[in-house]
């Protein structure tokens, strides 16, 4: 599997936003760097997308503890 | 990842070949003359890997991909394979083959061949490309795509990094050069993967935003204005990308242009021409001065004439002198004045006494006339000193004007054999090619220039339309809020929005720390190796990663330095975006000391030998570059040694690749 570069996780890990969003973050570049891996260019939205991004938008509702 | 070994089956020159890479060391160098195959070796690599030669000279172009003798051998209707295989071993032992091939017919034609395209293939010479893996206790696997695969290994837009031409080296720093590596170091340290996520999650956003379709006349008037500059940025940005497209069409095309003058030897008659102008103007001015130094010399032989004819009675005078009783005992006037007055000075009456008469004038008859004259020939002994003096300066003068005259012509007749020296040589360069290059070139900068200056104009635009976008957006979200049915929209916009604050300051952050690590690493490099040390200040790599080497004093050096410097701020720079890049790959170098002369060679190998330690590095070298002196700084690295030896056959030169022998 294509990995993405670990100076772009630490930095997503470092940064102060909401951690659903740094997995978000995490996923989408996965996506994107598979699908130029697989030469198909750019990723088009489909039902992965959808579901990783209202599963964030979820994830961001509840009430943090 | 090392190369184990590579084999052709009927490449180019190569009909039946395998070089065998493995062992413990980790630099091979595989020496050949010129046109023997060494750019073939390379060009294999990229090939089998990328499906495309990287170091083809223009002229080899048209030439069948396919080795000649077993093109010649062939009848009409018969096929054969041109294949290439690499294959690499990872650090953890398991290896991976890459195999690339295509079929060709022999037919009967001008042409005399016939390229079979497969249908299944995905390049556009028609061939095919395999990739096999073979892992402990797992056997041989063929895994798809093999492209796929690749990337991970070596991917293909950092190539240029991994197998490259040293003799071109220096063409990373020409002009246009800064956008490229730019866009390299971006692929390479994933920011464009970031850029193309931040692009991916904006189009979200707005394709949300445009989702709502009921709104009230707030609402609508906003979206109507989003929608308006989004049209905008958006033919503006499609806009940008095809002059972004011209400019590099335009940007190779030069690049081409300034390879074919490099070959064309557009350097070295720019060099002699100036050489030739700078002699030219010393040879005026020694012509000249040695005109003033035959005229100076010939007025002091003028001035000195008559001292020099009556050289010799001068001299014979001078002992005349030196040789006479003088100041003589008495002088002939004061005798005869005694014998007249009739009394010596002893008192002696002359009258009285005949016999001191007589005495007297004996002493009268031995003292000579020129007794009288003793003072006037104190005084001339005088002036004649003074006259051999001068003489003697005059000799010595003459003796020193003849060694100057001697020393001048010698470098008036050897500066004017250079000149007519470089007159030869440039009489063969094709002075009227290179001319219609350079207007090439001319034609092709102004032509980049123009697009530059267009896409800046357009990304002005882009800018400005982005911020009113972002605007509107904003105050779309605010109205979107406030509805309690586009809650979950809002949600999401939400989201997106602080997804691409963050991702930008992340991309942001990367450009910046990825930019300072190549300059200090470029730097480090630089310094460790450079010969001459004190003669540079700092490198330095800007925004748009166009390079700059600052002398002591501050000043821009790039446009000025040597052949060797360029080579060597080359290489640091490769080994600063080989090491940020993270890939392991092997590098192959082809002829890296090609445009480098004298002392700084072996400097340059020295180098060499302490370049990226540990990586698996592959030296193609001519003969001349390739020197018992240079062999001797690379042996305690050395893996294997290669010579590429020409078979002569009836049907045609075969290169085989065998154990170098000195």
């Amino acid at each position: 599997m294509p990995k993405v570069n670990d100076v772009i996780l630490n930095r997503i890990d470092k940064s102060k936003v909401a951690d659903p969003i740094k997995y978000f973050l995490k996923e989408m570049l996965s996506m994107q760097l598979q699908s130029i891996s697989e030469g198909t260019g750019r990723w088009k939205f489909g039902k992965e997308f959808e579901n990783l991004l209202y599963e964030t938008a979820a994830k961001m509702r509840k009430p943090k503890k | 990842m090392k190369i184990e070994f590579i084999k052709f089956k009927n490449y180019r020159q190569y009909r039946e070949e395998q070089i065998d890479f493995t062992g413990v060391n980790d630099v091979t160098v595989i020496e050949g003359a010129m046109d023997s195959g060494k750019s073939s070796i390379l060009n294999a690599i990229t090939w089998c890997l990328y499906g495309e030669e990287i170091q083809l000279d223009k002229e080899k172009e048209g030439y069948p991909i396919i080795n000649m003798i077993t093109l010649r051998k062939m009848k009409p209707g018969d096929s054969a394979r041109v294949e290439v295989e690499i294959r690499m071993k990872d650090n953890e032992g398991n290896q991976h083959i890459f195999i690339r091939y295509l079929d060709v017919r022999k037919e009967s034609g001008e042409k005399g061949y016939y390229i079979i395209k497969n249908p299944d293939s995905k390049y556009t010479d028609g061939s095919m490309f395999t990739y096999l893996k073979t892992e402990k206790g797992r056997g041989e696997i063929s895994l798809t795509p093999p492209e796929y695969f690749l990337e991970q290994i070596m991917p293909s837009n950092i190539k240029e990094y991994f197998f490259f031409d040293g003799d071109q080296l220096n063409l990373y720093f020409e002009r246009s050069s800064g956008e490229k590596i730019k866009n390299a170091v971006f692929d390479i340290s994933q920011i464009t993967l970031l850029a193309d996520v931040i692009d991916r999650l904006q189009d979200k956003k707005r394709e949300l935003l445009k989702s709502i379709k009921d709104g009230g006349s707030a609402y609508e008037d906003v979206k109507g204005l989003l929608s308006s500059y989004e049209k905008t940025s958006k033919e503006l940005k499609l806009s940008n990308k095809e002059l972004l497209h011209k400019k590099q069409v335009f940007g190779k095309a030069e690049r081409e242009v300034t390879q074919a003058l490099l070959k064309c030897g557009y350097t070295d008659i720019e060099s002699l021409e100036k050489e030739s102008e700078r002699l030219r103007i010393e040879i005026k001015a020694l012509g000249e001065e040695l005109v003033n130094l035959e005229k100076d010399k010939f007025d002091e032989l003028i001035k000195s004439a008559l001292p020099i004819i009556c050289y010799d009675r001068i001299l014979k005078t001078r002992n005349l002198i030196e040789n006479a009783d003088i100041p003589p005992p008495f002088k002939r006037d004061f005798i005869e004045r005694l014998l007249k007055d009739r009394f010596c000075v002893c008192g002696t009456n002359l009258k009285k006494d005949k016999s001191a008469e007589n005495e007297l004038r004996k002493v009268l008859d031995k003292t000579s006339e020129v007794t009288n004259m003793q003072s006037d020939f104190i005084e001339t002994k005088g002036e004649l000193r003074g006259i051999i003096d001068e003489l003697n300066t005059f000799i010595q003068n003459q003796t020193d004007y003849s060694k100057n005259i001697k020393k001048k012509s010698k470098e008036f007749d050897d500066k004017s054999k250079r000149v007519d020296e470089i007159k030869i040589k440039i009489g063969g360069i094709d002075k009227v090619k290179i001319q219609n290059l350079k207007n090439k070139q001319t034609e092709h900068l102004k032509e980049i220039e123009k697009l530059s200056t267009e896409i800046g104009e357009h990304t002005i635009k882009i800018a400005e339309a982005e911020t009113k976008i972002k605007q509107y957006e904003g105050e779309l979200e605010k109205v979107t809020k406030e509805k309690e049915k586009y809650k979950t929209i809002s949600e999401l916009v939400e989201l997106l929005t602080h997804s691409i604050e963050e991702a930008e300051r992340i991309r942001d952050g990367i450009i910046e720390e990825v930019r300072s690590k190549i300059t200090n690493e470029t730097k480090e490099q630089f310094f460790k190796i450079h010969w001459k040390k004190e003669s540079y200040k700092d490198v330095n790599i800007t925004d748009n990663y166009e390079i700059s080497l600052l002398d002591p004093k501050g000043w821009e050096t790039i446009g000025t330095i040597s052949k060797g410097t360029r080579q060597v701020l080359a290489f640091s720079f490769l080994a600063a975006l080989n090491s940020v890049s993270g890939f392991k790959a092997p590098i192959v170098i082809d002829t890296p000391l090609g445009r480098i002369s004298g002392e700084p060679k072996l400097n340059i190998v020295k180098y060499l030998c302490k370049f990226l330690p540990g990586r698996q590095i592959i030296i193609l070298m001519t003969d001349q570059e390739y020197t018992s002196e240079i062999r001797k700084e690379l042996l305690s690295r050395l893996n294997h040694e290669y010579k590429i030896k020409i078979d002569q056959t009836s049907y045609g030169n075969e290169a085989k690749v065998i154990k170098y022998e000195k």
